[in-house]
């Protein structure tokens, strides 16, 4: 599982404060994969960057912006971290954590893969 | 002149060679239209250990097993019969076999061929060698498949109501009663006569004969079964030989309460159900069983029994042989019905005569439902506690807002997939053009969902986009994962998408919406593909189409058999070490598991849209066997 999959994900047990997903992560890979600048920018738009921001700083890079930065598409170093980010790492095995206090359902990541099924009783 | 005619037709008749030449272009003629293949290539003159026996007999579990116990005796073979076109496929072991079996036929003009004795009459059945592995055995899908357990409102269907020994006995005695005659089968009716034209009852005449007193023990656990309705008192005992059916009709409110069951003995059968909303399901009564009828089913339902030998159960052929049932009513001395169906209630307005082919009520009463958007119309029956009520109107309003999956994807779609995914996925590589045309055609950068992603073969059809697969099946999600470790997928439930709305600029959903059994649930499925996408943003579905050259549906909620084979499955089930379902093919190496789809008529994925807003459909178009419909969002 890649970032951009966890800026879409939230919870279905719960339908309030049940998005983002908290990240667990117990082992992570980086692949590599050509940097297409045009794509990422397109993309930026789309995505949700306060979490995305928040998510990346909380897993360890600190200097990671809050903010999508001005003239963005002029920075090439930031364009170049966020592609890192989005594109090339991925979460092979941890879990995503509702952050709703009174539903906390976790859901597992194994192999890359996120298991989002609920339980019969759960929906 | 006249005299003349008469004897060469008499001499025709008689000649054993017009006979077998007739018989052989009958058998030519079957084989060719139900196999869809000339004859010429199905038969073969060289020896094969495979035959194709046409055989002449009515198709009934006797003639079954004149032709089984006739092939047996040239050793082990695997025969499959087509009750319907009588005709039958066989394979043994060896050529040694066969050729055994074709070398001991009586021969006349080339034609090759047994007499064997069909209920108690020779026919001469045929054979031939063959190449082909399998037949398609047309005409059984003629018959629609049943299933032996179903959800229609109302109905309920208790397995081993009466014990064996119970039936026995019963069954002797009934026999000794008096038989009243109608045209097409034999009846006995006890507590008030029934007024057959009519459908009704005399209510102030019981008639003279009350129901037997070796019929208590069984009346009187029906009568605990109705309660609070009043004990029952009328019977009726219909006799049903294989061929015997009864049109479609409900049983007329008035002068009947509410609740009614029918008890089956001997032989089970397949009983039709057809809603006021023209639902239609099959269901299978097992021998002993009770089929009770409450609510909307014994109100708005038409129940039939088809004129039939011969019935499909889940796929399997079922062969009928004769039946009784007890059907139990309480009669109501009132004759006013207060039931909510007042389109089919006789004392509230409903007139058979005159409404039979037109009824305004219903139209009416339709009209009203599509109003308020309530599909399953479930009000709360009266004798319930106003906290039981107030419950079972959460429970509706739940289920209205989140749909869930029913036994039929879980048994019949989502288990079968996880259980056949790496044989599945071996032979779902190529795309399809159209569809990685329209993937090929989204904008750079653009993000979209595969909804029901199997095992991913569209996920890397555009380097340029970013797309995100989910499915339910875990084992194809990691099918997906072993062809790319760059493929974005994740499980989940296609009803609720764990995903944020309004965050695709596409979505695709290919051959997923006609595995869901119902329509509540279709629906269901593309409000979920709707909600996912951003405005103006396009959704792509692909269904699975009745009318195609592949396959033909003869009804629309098929079971379609996926032959796994033996490579690809767990040992223990091989084995039989495992219990389980599905019909292990040992001749083939397959377990042969069943896939539920719903196939869509031509224009129907369109009607099922019409109801559902935000959106227009900017193209539909018919390929690889699909129907398919793009939308954008509003």
């Amino acid at each position: 599982m890649r970032l951009l999959v966890h800026n879409l994900l939230m919870c279905n047990k719960c339908d309030k404060n049940n998005y983002p997903l908290k990240i667990e992560v117990n082992k992570s890979v980086i692949m590599e994969l050509e940097f297409k600048k045009d794509a990422i920018l397109k993309l930026i738009p789309k995505l949700d960057f306060e979490v995305l921001s928040n998510t990346v700083r909380e897993l360890g890079f600190k200097q990671f912006p809050k903010q999508i930065p001005p003239n963005v598409d002029q920075d090439l170093v930031f364009l170049k971290d966020l592609h890192r980010v989005l594109f090339e790492t991925h979460i092979m095995d941890g879990q995503l954590t509702c952050p709703n206090p009174s539903c906390k359902r976790n859901y597992p990541i194994t192999n890359g893969i996120p298991n989002m099924i609920l339980t019969e009783d759960e929906q | 002149m006249d005299l003349d005619i008469a004897i060469e037709a008499r001499e025709k008749v008689r000649n054993p060679t017009i006979k077998l030449n007739k018989k052989l272009a009958i058998a030519i003629a079957t084989l060719t239209k139900s196999e869809k293949k000339p004859f010429d290539q199905l038969v073969t003159q060289e020896p094969s250990n495979k035959l194709i026996a046409v055989h002449f007999g009515v198709g009934d579990q006797d003639d079954y097993d004149t032709i089984c116990n006739y092939v047996k005796q040239f050793g082990q073979n695997k025969i499959m019969i087509y009750p319907v076109r009588n005709y039958a496929f066989i394979e043994f072991q060896n050529i040694q076999q066969s050729l055994q079996l074709i070398q001991s036929l009586q021969i006349f003009e080339n034609i090759k061929f047994a007499n064997l004795k069909y209920q108690n009459k020779e026919r001469a059945t045929m054979f031939f060698y063959t190449n082909e592995q399998e037949l398609i055995g047309g005409g059984m899908c003629d018959i629609p498949n049943a299933m032996r357990q179903i959800n229609i409102p109302g109905l309920y269907l208790i397995h081993d109501f009466i014990t064996p020994e119970y039936e026995k006995y019963i069954l002797d005695l009934i026999d000794k009663q008096e038989w009243s005659k109608l045209k097409q089968r034999r009846v006995q009716h006890y507590g008030y006569e029934f007024i057959y034209g009519d459908n009704t009852v005399n209510v102030n005449q019981p008639a003279d004969k009350h129901i037997p007193a070796f019929l208590e023990d069984v009346r009187a656990k029906v009568s605990d079964l109705i309660k609070p309705q009043a004990e029952i008192n009328q019977l009726t005992i219909n006799e049903y030989l294989p061929g015997m059916g009864i049109p479609p009709h409900f049983d007329v409110h008035p002068p009947f309460h509410e609740k009614f069951v029918t008890i089956s003995l001997l032989s089970g059968l397949v009983m039709s159900f057809k809603s006021f909303k023209g639902e239609e399901h099959h269901l299978y009564l097992p021998p002993r069983s009770c089929a009770l009828f409450t609510g909307e089913v014994r109100y708005a339902w038409f129940h039939s029994i088809a004129a039939r030998k011969i019935d499909k159960v889940e796929g399997e052929t079922h062969f009928r042989s004769k039946r009784l049932s007890l059907t139990f009513r309480t009669i109501r001395n009132d004759l006013k019905c207060d039931c909510e169906y007042q389109f089919f209630c006789e004392s509230q307005g409903y007139n058979p005569l005159t409404m039979k082919s037109k009824n305004p009520l219903l139209q009416e009463y339709l009209a009203k439902l599509n109003q308020i958007g309530i599909i399953q119309d479930n009000k709360v029956v009266p004798n319930k506690t106003q906290e039981e009520i107030q419950l079972l109107e959460e429970q509706q309003q739940q289920l209205l807002q989140i749909p869930k999956a029913t036994e039929v994807e879980k048994k019949y779609v989502y288990e079968i997939y996880e259980k056949i995914a790496p044989h599945f996925s071996s032979t779902r590589y190529k795309p399809w053009p159209k569809i990685e045309q329209f993937l090929k055609s989204l904008e750079p950068g653009s993000l979209v969902a595969d909804v029901g992603c199997g095992n991913g073969k569209y996920l890397g059809s555009n380097p340029d986009i970013e797309i995100i697969g989910t499915d339910r099946s875990e084992n194809l999600l990691k099918i997906c994962k072993e062809k790319s470790d760059a493929y974005q997928v994740f499980s989940a439930d296609s009803l609720r998408l764990p995903l944020k709305s309004e965050m695709f600029d596409a979505v695709i959903s290919i051959a997923v919406i006609h595995h869901f059994s119902n329509k509540i649930l279709r629906q269901q499925a593309i409000k979920e593909l709707l909600r996912i996408c951003k405005s103006k943003g396009l959704v792509l579905i692909y269904v699975w189409a009745m009318e195609q050259e592949e396959k033909t549906f003869n009804e629309q909620d098929v079971f379609v058999p996926w032959n796994l084979q033996f490579k690809y499955e767990d040992e223990k089930v091989i084995n039989q070490e495992v219990q389980q379902q599905f019909k292990i093919d040992d001749q083939k190496k397959t377990v042969v598991y069943k896939r539920y789809y719903h196939v869509f008529k031509q224009g129907e994925i369109e009607e099922l849209l019409s109801e559902m807003p935000g959106f227009k459909i900017v193209n539909n178009y018919y390929d690889h066997a699909n129907w398919v419909v793009i939308l954008q969002k509003d």
